[in-house]
C-alpha cells in the first residue's frame, strides 16, 4: 500500500509549535486550530512530508498497552487537518529516523480542536454581478 | 456627463484619479499630517466641507517625523470626478475591502462597500488616493477608524502590524487588552483614563514585529449607549458622536482627553478580559491562548498579509506573559489589579 504523507499548506495558514500543542490559523478568516496529544509530538515530521505510516508506527512503539487507539485517534486528527485543507496530500519525503523519534517516551492521544468565532467579521456585502465588457459599475 | 473609458489595471486606476487632482476643480483642499508609528502620513482631502471628518480621530505627526505615505481622498460630488468604472469582474473580490484579482506586488486596490468608493495604493510611490462618492457616504466606523484597510498594507511595510486590541499604560510600560469584541476592551481601556492610565487605543494598535512595542493608532474611543458598565467619567461628559449602526458613542480623546494620550508604550503582559466573576482577579495563561485571543480577530479583520501579521502576534506572546481577568461590575478594581501588574511586573494569583 502507498505511504500516505501530506505537506503544510503555508499559503492559507500559520502555526506556532507551543509546549504541548501546536496553534494552526487561517490567515483570512481567524479560524484557529489546536493540536495536541501526540499530533502535536509529531507535527514537524507530518508537516514535513514524512510517511504518516512510519509516524502511527513510532507512535504506537511508544505504547504498549493502547497502541490501537493512539493510531485511530492520530489518523482521525490527520484526516481533519486534511478536510481543513491545513494538511495537503503530497509524496512522502526521504527515508530516516523520524525527528521526534528522540523525543521523550510516552505519547498521549492526538487531539484536534477548531474555534471559528470570527466568521461573521468578515465581510458580508455582496458583490453586485459585473459585466466585464462595461465594467463596474456600469451606466 | 461624458462617460470615460474603463479603467483596466491598477495602475491605470492611479494614473486616472492623479490626472483628476492636478486638473483641480477648485473644491478646497485640506491637509493633515497624522502619526503613523514612528513616522507620518500626510492626508489631503478634496472637496470636504468637514475638513477634520477623516483625520479626526487620527493623531498628529510627532515633531520631525518623517513622512512616510501621502493619501489623496476625493470627494466625488464636490470636486465633479465621476466614479471610475473599472473592467474587474466578480471573481477579481475576495471577502474584504483588498481586491485580490487587482492586486500584487507593488499595488493595491480596495472595494470600499460601505462607502460606495474605491482606492488604490502605490507602495513604492509611497502613495494611495481614495474616491468617495462624498462625504456623506463615509460610515462611522470609518470615521473613528479611518484608512485602517489602508493602514494594515502600510504598516507591514514599515516592521509594524495592525492589532486588534486595547492598550494602556503607565510610565511607559503598558498592557495590551486582547479579545473579540464585546469581551470588554474598550470598557476597560475608557475606564482607565478615569483612573489615571495612559491610553494607547481601545481597538486598534500598531505593535513591533520584531519587539514588545505598541503605538497609538487612533485617539477615538467608543463605547455601548446601554452599556451595563459605563466608566463613571464618560457618564459627565458629551460624546462627540454616536455610530447609528452599532449604537454605540463616539469620543475623540485627543479633544477629550489629551493629557492621557500615550505614543509608544513597552509592553509587559497581554490581558485577556474574561467572563464576569463573583471575585476580581488575574490569573496566568499560557501564550497559545494569548495568541488566539490576540490572532483571531486580528487576521480577520486585517487587509495585509496574514503570515506577516500571524508571526508578529506569536512573537509578541512569546515575548510577554499573558494573563486571563475575571472581573466583576467594580470596573475599579479591575483596574488595581491592572496598576499592580503594570508597577510590579507580575499578577497576585
Amino acid at each position: 500500500m502507498a505511504s500516505r504523507a501530506f505537506r503544510f499548506n503555508d499559503t492559507d495558514f500559520a502555526y506556532e509549535a507551543f509546549d504541548d500543542e501546536i496553534v494552526i490559523l487561517n490567515l483570512a478568516s481567524g479560524t484557529y486550530y489546536a493540536v495536541g496529544g501526540c499530533a502535536a509530538t509529531f507535527w514537524g515530521d507530518l508537516a514535513q512530508s514524512r510517511s504518516v505510516e512510519a509516524i502511527a508506527e513510532a507512535i504506537a512503539n511508544r505504547s504498549e498497552d493502547n497502541a490501537d487507539s493512539l493510531m485511530a485517534a492520530f489518523d482521525g486528527v490527520v484526516a481533519q487537518l486534511a478536510e481543513e485543507r491545513i494538511l495537503i496530500a503530497t509524496e512522502p519525503s526521504s527515508e530516516g529516523a523520524l525527528s521526534a523519534e528522540s523525543a521523550a517516551e510516552g505519547c498521549a492521544p492526538a487531539t484536534f480542536e477548531k474555534h471559528s468565532d470570527m466568521q461573521d467579521l468578515l465581510t458580508l456585502d455582496p458583490i453586485h454581478d459585473v459585466d466585464p465588457k462595461k465594467g463596474w459599475p456600469h451606466y | 456627463m461624458a462617460t470615460d473609458p474603463p479603467v483596466g489595471s491598477p495602475a491605470a486606476l492611479l494614473d486616472h484619479l492623479s490626472a483628476e487632482i492636478r486638473r483641480g476643480s477648485g473644491a478646497p483642499v485640506s491637509s493633515f499630517h497624522a502619526r503613523f508609528g514612528s513616522g507620518a502620513v500626510s492626508i489631503r482631502c478634496h472637496g470636504f466641507r468637514t475638513r477634520d471628518i477623516l483625520t479626526r480621530a487620527l493623531l498628529p505627526a510627532l515633531p520631525g517625523a518623517d513622512e512616510t505615505f501621502t493619501i489623496d481622498v476625493i470627494d466625488g460630488a464636490a470636486c465633479r470626478v465621476a466614479r471610475p468604472r473599472l473592467t474587474w469582474v466578480q471573481s477579481d473580490f475576495g471577502p474584504k475591502r483588498m481586491v485580490p484579482g487587482w492586486s500584487g506586488g507593488d499595488r493595491s486596490t480596495y472595494l470600499l462597500r460601505g462607502e460606495g468608493g474605491v482606492a488604490v495604493a502605490d507602495w513604492p510611490g509611497r502613495r494611495a488616493i481614495v474616491w468617495l462618492p462624498s462625504e456623506e457616504s463615509l460610515p462611522w466606523y470609518e470615521c473613528a477608524a479611518p484608512f485602517r484597510w489602508l493602514f494594515d498594507g502600510l504598516a507591514e511595510r514599515s516592521g509594524l502590524s495592525t492589532a486588534h486590541c486595547a492598550g494602556i499604560g503607565f510610565a511607559g510600560r503598558g498592557l495590551l487588552l486582547a479579545g473579540p469584541g464585546g469581551a470588554g476592551k474598550s470598557t476597560l481601556a475608557l475606564a482607565a483614563i478615569g483612573a489615571g492610565f495612559e491610553y494607547l487605543g481601545d481597538d486598534y494598535c500598531l505593535i513591533a514585529n520584531h519587539a514588545p512595542q505598541a503605538y497609538a493608532l487612533y485617539s477615538s474611543g467608543k463605547w455601548k449607549k446601554d452599556a451595563r458598565v459605563t466608566p463613571e467619567w464618560l457618564t459627565e461628559v458629551q460624546p462627540h458622536a454616536l455610530d447609528a449602526a452599532e449604537q454605540k458613542n463616539v469620543i475623540f480623546l485627543a479633544e477629550a482627553r489629551p493629557e492621557y494620550l500615550a505614543h509608544r508604550l513597552n509592553v509587559q503582559a497581554i490581558v485577556v478580559p474574561g467572563a464576569c466573576a463573583l471575585k476580581a482577579g488575574l490569573h496566568a495563561i499560557a501564550p497559545a491562548h494569548a495568541l488566539r485571543a490576540l490572532a483571531a480577530s486580528s487576521l480577520v479583520q486585517s487587509e495585509a498579509s496574514g503570515a506577516t501579521l500571524a508571526k508578529a502576534l506569536a512573537q509578541m506572546v512569546r515575548a510577554v506573559p499573558a494573563y486571563r481577568l475575571e472581573s466583576t461590575t467594580d470596573l475599579n478594581r479591575s483596574l488595581a489589579l491592572l496598576r499592580s501588574l503594570l508597577e510590579k511586573g507580575g499578577a497576585d494569583d
